[in-house]
């Protein structure tokens, strides 16, 4: 486990039962679309608007391909994103509420944690409270000063 | 084959007080040997840090992340009443040590702190009074370009100004947690920062990059930008990163330290390293372990005793509407719970207030907070985020802990890592619930709805290991005497946090480099002139 793995786990706690990491890395064996249901969910669940697919789209990539997310996971994982993904219609972005009483007991803890962990991720925070991007240079040093709009 | 070097000093650490020391020693014209087990960082390895804290959505990415045990050596940690210690996350090994990826925050302590024993019966008093150390810390703050204002009315007299103003307070300061704090009859003051406000011998001002770790600007004081450039290509100086000192060699009397024996992280090829002067730089873990391998430093059996740390207890809470923009740090903070406490009965701490948007993983908090009976609320979730606000602080501990070596774990090269002991007092543990009591207060005061619903304190050990190589008038009290020399040695001296007799609710690094630079000069025989 590298360093920066470990950081995670002990500061972003709801990693630590996410059963994604495993998920991801069976998806080459069985051949089947997990990374694309999880993808798709994680644009479900996101914050981005309708015109920002791309975007949307360029994050979740970023997302499934961070390896500190890799070892966490469980066998069950793929049944689980693969039902939860199948109850969102192809195309859908930000949903305003999930339903957490149509949710099994499973999908339900995994639905949240899930969100938990894509809202703890700075990129999502900074995006929500249209902060540009974290480790860009503002120069514009009074930004902070300002009332938000 | 064992290579051999010799030099006049050699100082085995090249955090911030090695390398200020490295730089001040240096303008002398003696033959100085800088070594770091860590390696030197470039700005290129810096970029590629942030753009893989990026990629891989983590900033908690951070310069040690792919280092093996050879360049970080790990530590036990005792588990008393659940007080695990560790510093996986926080340690740093390199040239330019913690302080590559500090915050910059460059509190000082109080004339009181460094008399908690006499005054207040608890810790350890300094040998030195805050009259000796003031000016070292005035120094200090011109050396790394501290940024402040003249508005704290809990500080100690100062001697002089801060080199430059303070950081212009944020929305959330000024318009909110500084307010706030007014209405309760308490004063937020500008947060000292060694974050210029403009350029500052060759730095650039804050340009609101908000990725303080990396600092993309290169305005945030780090040793190795500001100091390792004063002596890098020196002949007088020989930097020797990827070397791990292992222990010192005495002569026959024990009395004089000959050698420093160290080994290449690379691949354990031995060096040797002759000197008239040995500083152990190597913080405030390593520098007790270090003395411990070597069996030296222990004439009053006080070494790796009176250990202490920080405990960082933090709350969150929605305050009701957007709580502003950052800068990348916070710009208000108060001393208040430093001066108006009971300190025969209770630990002192210090505290600042912050949007949490830009620097704590709040998905879990507001997930939770948006979530009613059989429905979760993404809308409601996502008009959370920019109203979540932390309040954090950092307190003082008594200073019961301990380091000893484990001999059941070993570093890279075999030799016994330390084991830390941390064993809070009632004291200890009644601060962080103080903290939480008063976070509440203030977020009341901010007109917070439900207080009630604010986090529990979280807290955590682990930033600021310190103590256990004291500084005393006797070897009965510590370590090392008031001149940082090591009681019973003629020629080895200690500079870290490991040194402070107590840790005060302060951030240390401020003072490490004002003892540093004190150091430098009884070192070229200057201080008592």
């Amino acid at each position: 486990m590298s360093r920066s793995e470990w950081k995670r786990r002990e500061f972003v706690k709801v990693l630590l039962s996410l059963p994604l990491g495993y998920a991801v890395g069976c998806t080459q064996e069985s051949g089947t679309t997990v990374q694309d249901s999880l993808g798709k969910l994680v644009i479900a669940l996101g914050p981005w608007s309708d015109g920002e697919r791309e975007q949307a789209e360029e994050f979740v990539g970023r997302f499934l391909a961070a390896e500190h997310l890799v070892g966490l996971y469980i066998p069950e994982s793929n049944g689980l994103i693969r039902s939860l993904a199948n109850r969102f219609p192809d195309g859908t972005m930000s949903v305003g509420q999930l339903d957490l009483a149509t949710l099994s007991a499973e999908e339900r803890a995994f639905a949240l944690q899930l969100v938990e962990q894509l809202y703890s991720l700075i990129e999502v925070r900074f995006y929500i409270a249209n902060e540009p991007r974290w480790g860009v240079c503002l120069g514009e040093r009074t930004r902070y000063t300002r009332a938000p709009a | 084959m064992t290579e051999e070097i010799r030099a006049d000093y050699c100082i085995a650490g090249a955090g911030p007080a090695g390398l200020v020391l490295a730089a001040k020693l240096a303008v002398t014209g003696k033959q100085i040997v800088l070594l770091d087990q860590g390696p030197r960082y470039s700005e290129a390895d810096r970029a590629a840090a942030l753009r893989r804290g990026v990629g891989t959505l983590n900033d908690y990415a951070d310069y040690n992340d792919d280092a093996s045990d050879a360049t970080v050596t790990p530590h036990s940690s005792a588990e008393p009443e659940g007080q695990v210690v560790d510093w996986r996350a926080q340690r740093q090994f390199g040239v330019g040590g913690t302080a590559l990826h500090f915050e910059g925050i460059m509190g000082r302590p109080r004339a009181d702190d460094l008399n908690v024993k006499s005054l207040y019966g608890y810790g350890r008093d300094w040998p030195i009074g805050y009259g000796e150390l003031e000016p070292w810390l005035l120094r200090a703050e011109q050396e790394v370009g501290v940024s402040g204002n003249d508005d704290n009315p809990y500080v100690s007299p100062r001697s002089g100004q801060f080199p430059m103003t303070g950081h212009a307070f944020s929305y959330f300061d000024r318009e909110v947690f500084g307010p706030a704090l007014t209405r309760l009859g308490i004063t937020g003051h500008s947060c000292a920062r060694a974050v210029p406000t403009e350029p500052y011998r060759g730095r650039s001002e804050c340009l609101a990059c908000r990725a303080c770790k990396f600092c993309p600007s290169g305005a945030r004081y780090s040793p190795d930008r500001v100091h390792l450039p004063l002596i890098d290509g020196r002949e007088n100086v020989t930097i020797l990163p990827g070397l791990s000192i292992r222990q010192f060699e005495t002569d026959p009397t024990g009395a004089t330290v000959v050698a420093a024996h160290a080994v290449r992280t690379a691949d354990a090829t031995p060096v040797v390293i002759g000197a008239e002067q040995f500083v152990v730089a190597l913080g405030g873990v390593e520098t007790p372990r270090l003395l411990m391998l070597s069996e030296l430093g222990n004439m009053g059996g006080q070494l790796g005793r009176r250990f202490s740390d920080h405990v960082h207890p933090y709350v969150t809470f929605d305050l009701g509407h957007h709580a502003g923009s950052r800068l990348g740090f916070e710009t208000m903070s108060t001393d208040h719970f430093r001066e108006h406490v009971d300190r025969r009965q209770e630990n002192t701490f210090w505290m600042l207030g912050s949007p949490a948007m830009d620097w704590f993983p709040i998905g879990v908090e507001a997930a939770r907070w948006s979530t009613r009976e059989d429905a979760l609320s993404l809308d409601a979730l996502r008009e959370s985020i920019p109203r979540m606000v932390t309040l954090s602080g950092m307190v003082e501990l008594e200073g019961n802990g301990v380091i000893e070596l484990d001999p059941d774990t070993l570093d890279a090269f075999g030799s016994p890592v330390a084991k830390v002991t941390m064993a809070l007092s009632d004291r200890d543990r009644r601060a962080p619930r103080r903290m939480g009591d008063a976070a509440k207060e203030i977020a009341e005061a901010m007109g917070v709805e439900h207080a009630s619903a604010i986090t529990p304190p979280e807290s955590g050990l682990g930033y600021h290991p310190s103590g256990a190589t004291a500084m005393a008038d006797s070897p009965d009290d510590g370590v090392c005497d008031r001149d940082l020399k090591v009681f019973g040695l003629s020629n080895l001296y200690a500079a870290s946090s490991s040194v402070f007799p107590h840790l005060a609710a302060n951030p240390p690094t401020l003072t490490i480099i004002a003892l540093a630079l004190r150091l430098a000069a009884h070192l070229e025989g200057r201080l008592a002139a």
